[in-house]
């Protein structure tokens, strides 16, 4: 295929035009700021809105995140940012062309895409399903925000905010799952607790992990359930459901004084927290690195992650055939020397893939590794995609028959590459 | 030349400009551009002399907590050559900016991530630099680099400066507060 030809509207949320807009914005304010050379004399505190101003500012800034999703059809939509809009595109030929985009959010606002945050989509029954971070004007915060389309994508419903929790604070990297029933999943890390115990003099370790369900197809949503204390505070959560419909949520979590394992539970009301990685790294910082989770139609649940512990720093898998009641011993993939990162699972059944980034030489790759027997078996890892420039994370995702990488990048744009070629070998 | 590449030309142009634009406005804010080989520039200029370099972002709560330490520090041992390095973007400047008079760090050597290839930039400092942050190289007179990630001990960090520190540039009696330094 020629991935030249796979570009789509989409991507061109890439181009400067509004990067270009902001960047003017911010030379229009730049005089305004004060900047002075002095050396680390004591200065007099600034008010706190001048700190939000330029933090206000700051989140203006272009996104690369393309997120994308197949619906039942074979119908593959994407969820990308453009400006202060979410931007919302189905092609019918796996990418080839593209609808005209149709903006989500009438009123513009700041949507988070940098990083761990990307928007979210999910196509079910011709409904339109998408969540993302709004970023609000004080530094770390945001709203966790959702809306829907009923009409085929043509329209979406006026966004609502899912934390019922309205103070100025994070709540951010929200993740998306439709269930069997039709109910809508959203999980986000929340700092109300930990803003709570500050207030009152006490320490509250990193954040914590709250959710909220949707009964009505996404018209409103329950109240926010907190489902654990003390996650890691800037990592992606990664939620999927059960062959039975469950929701299944996979997180980094902080175990102990400082310990930032994994850990994972089933959204059935009556499951406990489990372990789900035993790497034992001690870090009192943020590896803004979150992992992946994937179960395919046979239940097997399959873990992708990022450890920094010393001495084997990595990207790593792990499967459980018994709903995380075992779980087997973490395998590495990918190359820690050339910065194996950001690492993505998807299981069909029988065939398994992961993907992850590199580097080789002067360009990012997607290197991809299939396993033919459920994730026991890895076959070498084989490069799915290259880009000298800057990149989005690898996205994998199915059409329910085939596995296909999604990547976006600064300088091809949006490419969907299909998997299953050449993936016969072990 | 066709439509498409009279467009695809007229992006180029407007990157170029953007790219100039957010130079202009980094160096506004006193941050410099921090691209291919400016850890190896950072590194050279010392010629070996004892430094500490630090990375961190707007986003990472933690680097806050030790900018902030980092600012004390400062105050405490004038002599210490310290260089701040944030990893996000030049169109953030003003929001970097902030944070670094915030914590008294703006008159020091800082640095912005100036390639949206952010991959490139760390492997060129470490390979196995996967985006952990804080990190902190603390580049000793003896020639030796220890590399923390995550938070620093303040006791730890302390200690090396003392030993790091030309010792004409350490005060004699120091307060509490490190305000008095």
């Amino acid at each position: 295929m020629n991935p030249g030809t796979h570009r789509q509207p989409v991507a061109r949320s890439l181009a400067p035009r509004p990067t270009l807009a902001a960047s003017v914005l911010i030379a229009a304010f730049l005089p305004l700021l004060p900047i002075p050379a002095a050396d680390g004399a004591d200065k007099p505190p600034r008010p706190a809105r001048d700190r939000d101003k330029a933090w206000s500012e700051s989140l203006a800034k272009p996104s690369f995140a393309v997120t994308a999703a197949f619906d039942e059809r074979g119908g593959l939509w994407t969820a990308a940012i453009r400006g202060r809009h979410l931007h919302v595109s189905r092609s019918d030929d796996k990418g080839v062309s593209w609808s005209p985009p149709v903006k989500v959010n009438a009123e513009p606002e700041d949507i988070l895409g940098d990083g761990e945050n990307r928007p979210k989509i999910i196509v079910r029954k011709e409904t339109v399903y998408v969540s993302w971070t709004q970023g609000l004007a004080k530094p770390m915060s945001g709203d966790i925000r959702f809306s829907r389309s009923v009409d085929g994508g043509k329209t979406f419903s006026t966004p609502i905010s899912v934390n019922d929790n309205r103070e100025q604070i994070s709540h951010r990297f929200d993740e998306l799952a439709v269930d069997g029933r039709g109910r809508i999943h959203v999980a986000w890390l929340d700092k109300r607790d930990s803003f709570a115990a500050e207030k009152i003099g006490q320490k509250y370790k990193g954040t914590a992990l709250y959710a909220a369900v949707s009964v009505d197809g996404g018209a409103s949503f329950g109240p926010n359930v907190k489902l654990a204390d003390h996650a890691c505070e800037c990592c992606r959560v990664a939620i999927r459901t059960d062959t039975d419909g469950t929701p299944v949520i996979l997180w980094r979590h902080i175990f102990g004084k400082n310990v930032r394992d994994h850990a994972m539970m089933r959204l059935d009301g009556k499951s406990r927290i489990i372990r789900a990685s035993y790497d034992d790294w001690h870090v009192d910082g943020c590896p803004h690195h979150g992992p992946a989770l994937s179960i395919g139609p046979d239940g097997v649940y399959h873990f992708a992650w990022f450890t920094g512990v010393g001495g084997r720093p990595g990207i790593f898998y792990a499967r459980s055939a018994d709903g995380g009641g075992t779980i087997s011993p973490a395998v590495r993939f990918g190359r820690p020397e050339a910065q194996a990162s950001r690492p993505q699972v998807l299981s069909l059944g029988a065939r398994v893939f992961t993907a992850w980034k590199e580097l080789e030489g002067e360009a990012a790759v997607v290197r991809v590794a299939i396993s033919q027997d459920g994730g026991r078996r890895w076959s070498d890892p084989r490069t799915a995609a290259s880009t000298s420039g800057a990149s989005d994370y690898p996205l994998l995702i199915t059409n329910g028959r085939e596995a296909f990488l999604s990547w976006n990048t600064a300088a091809e744009g949006y490419r969907l590459v299909p998997l299953a070629r050449g993936a016969a070998h072990e | 030349m066709n439509r498409r590449n009279a467009r695809r030309l007229s992006l180029v142009f407007a990157a170029v400009l953007l790219v100039g634009l957010q130079a202009a406005f980094s160096w506004a804010a006193g941050l410099k551009p921090f691209d291919r080989g400016s850890y190896k520039e950072i590194v050279t200029a010392r010629s070996g002399k004892p430094f500490i370099l630090v990375f961190w972002s707007l986003t990472c709560p933690y680097c806050r907590e030790d900018l902030s330490l980092l600012g004390n520090l400062r105050r405490k041992y004038p002599g210490l050559d310290l260089v701040v390095v944030s990893t996000d973007s030049p169109g953030e400047a003003p929001a970097i900016a902030e944070v670094l008079r915030e914590h008294s760090l703006d008159g020091c050597e800082t640095w912005v991530f100036a390639d949206p290839f952010s991959e490139r930039l760390r492997a060129e400092v470490d390979l196995t630099w996967y985006g952990e942050l804080p990190r902190f190289h603390l580049s000793g007179g003896d020639g030796k680099t220890r590399v923390v990630i995550g938070r620093a001990d303040p006791g730890d960090l302390e200690a090396w400066i003392r030993a790091n520190t030309a010792p004409g540039k350490i005060p004699a009696a120091v307060g509490n507060s490190g305000r008095n330094g």
